[in-house]
């Protein structure tokens, strides 16, 4: 049931990777998925036409008029729907985050991308303020480095935590993997291990993320999520 | 790192804990009705913050290009340097015409004192 997006003003900031290493980290658990890829440049769209076999279905066929009424379909037939939005602010963007249950704000370590995201954060909380419910979501930190983390990375990191916005713990690292997954058509879980490096590392990240993402939407189901001060120190 | 020390870096070497723990998703299941809010209400808010933040909606129908009905062909011509001078020197005293345009001119000069 819980609709997912990935929602940044910036195009590249990371939404379709972090839908599509979602997407297969809950199937391979076991989970019906539906992706709508709800972005004009179709990246999941292409993924999964040209791929043999996913383990989620991907739908594309969509638009503004048609978004809300494609999430509540695929809501009733899949456990977790994802909703890729296009890298701009738009209508359609405002209309899937009025439909979600969890919005995800996916952010390189950049300087550059710190300001789109910031102002996806303000669209999210007007569309809840408006609607007088939590929208609620959270920051994740996408194409890290595992083992360093850059000054940018914490200045940034410092900048969201004084304001107080909630960041996920667990980031999505910067992983030949996840590369190879959209390039060779395939789930990341049936990538060749043999062929590409630290593929096992690439799973037991996009698990323990998915694992993080999931204790917020359980929290979800319970309480309401603080916006403000969720995550301060 | 101080107080950026909570933030979660994966240990990458080894820890093959993680790959092989199962996740339990059983908790999660489709939705029997709607999605639990007014989506005609939803989509009534989202519009209007949209216009509010000046968020461009999805175009109506796509422009399609239109190409000139004209079909073009092209010439070479080779002549001497003198004419082809006023020809060009003709070009500019017309506010830097093109050729086609130029050539078209005298084309009509001919037609109107023929």
């Amino acid at each position: 049931m819980p609709v997912i997006a990935a929602a940044n003003s910036k195009g590249g900031a990371g939404k379709s990777t972090l839908i599509m290493v979602l997407a297969c980290a809950l199937a391979e658990h076991g989970a019906s998925v539906t992706v709508i890829d709800a972005d004009p440049q179709r990246t999941i769209g292409g993924w999964s036409d040209a791929a043999d076999k996913l383990p989620v279905k991907v739908r594309y066929d969509v638009d503004e008029d048609s978004i809300r009424k494609v999430i509540e379909e695929e809501a009733r037939k899949a456990q977790f729907v994802l909703v890729d939005i296009q890298g701009r602010a738009s209508r359609l963007m405002s209309r899937v985050l009025m439909a979600c249950d969890l919005a995800l704000i996916p952010l390189s370590p950049s300087e550059c991308d710190a300001d789109p995201a910031a102002r996806t954060v303000e669209l999210i909380m007007e569309c809840g303020a408006d609607s007088r419910r939590e929208i609620p979501f959270r920051i994740v930190f996408n194409r890290t480095n595992p083992s360093i983390a850059t000054t940018s990375e914490r200045e940034i990191i410092a900048d969201i935590r004084e304001a107080g916005f909630p960041l996920l713990k667990g980031h999505l690292h910067d992983r030949q993997a996840y590369r190879l997954m959209y390039s060779r058509k395939c789930s990341l879980f049936d990538l060749d291990e043999t062929k590409v490096s630290n593929l096992d590392k690439a799973k037991i990240n996009s698990q323990e993320l998915l694992e993080e993402i999931l204790t917020v939407l359980r929290e979800g189901k319970t309480e309401v999520v603080p916006v403000i001060g969720a995550e301060a120190e | 790192m101080g107080k950026f020390s909570d933030i979660k870096k994966t240990i990458d070497d080894g820890a093959g804990e993680g790959a092989t723990r199962k996740i339990d998703v059983s908790d999660f299941a489709p939705v029997s009705g709607s999605i639990g809010r007014d989506p005609s209400r939803d989509d009534e808010i989202a519009d209007r913050i949209a216009r509010k933040h000046g968020l461009p909606g999805e175009p109506v129908s796509r422009v399609k290009l239109v190409r000139g009905s004209v079909v073009m062909d092209k010439v070479f011509v080779q002549g001497p340097i003198t004419t082809i001078n006023r020809f060009k020197e003709l070009c500019n005293d017309r506010g830097g015409i093109t050729y086609a345009e130029a050539l078209k001119l005298l084309l009509d000069r001919y037609d109107e004192t023929n």
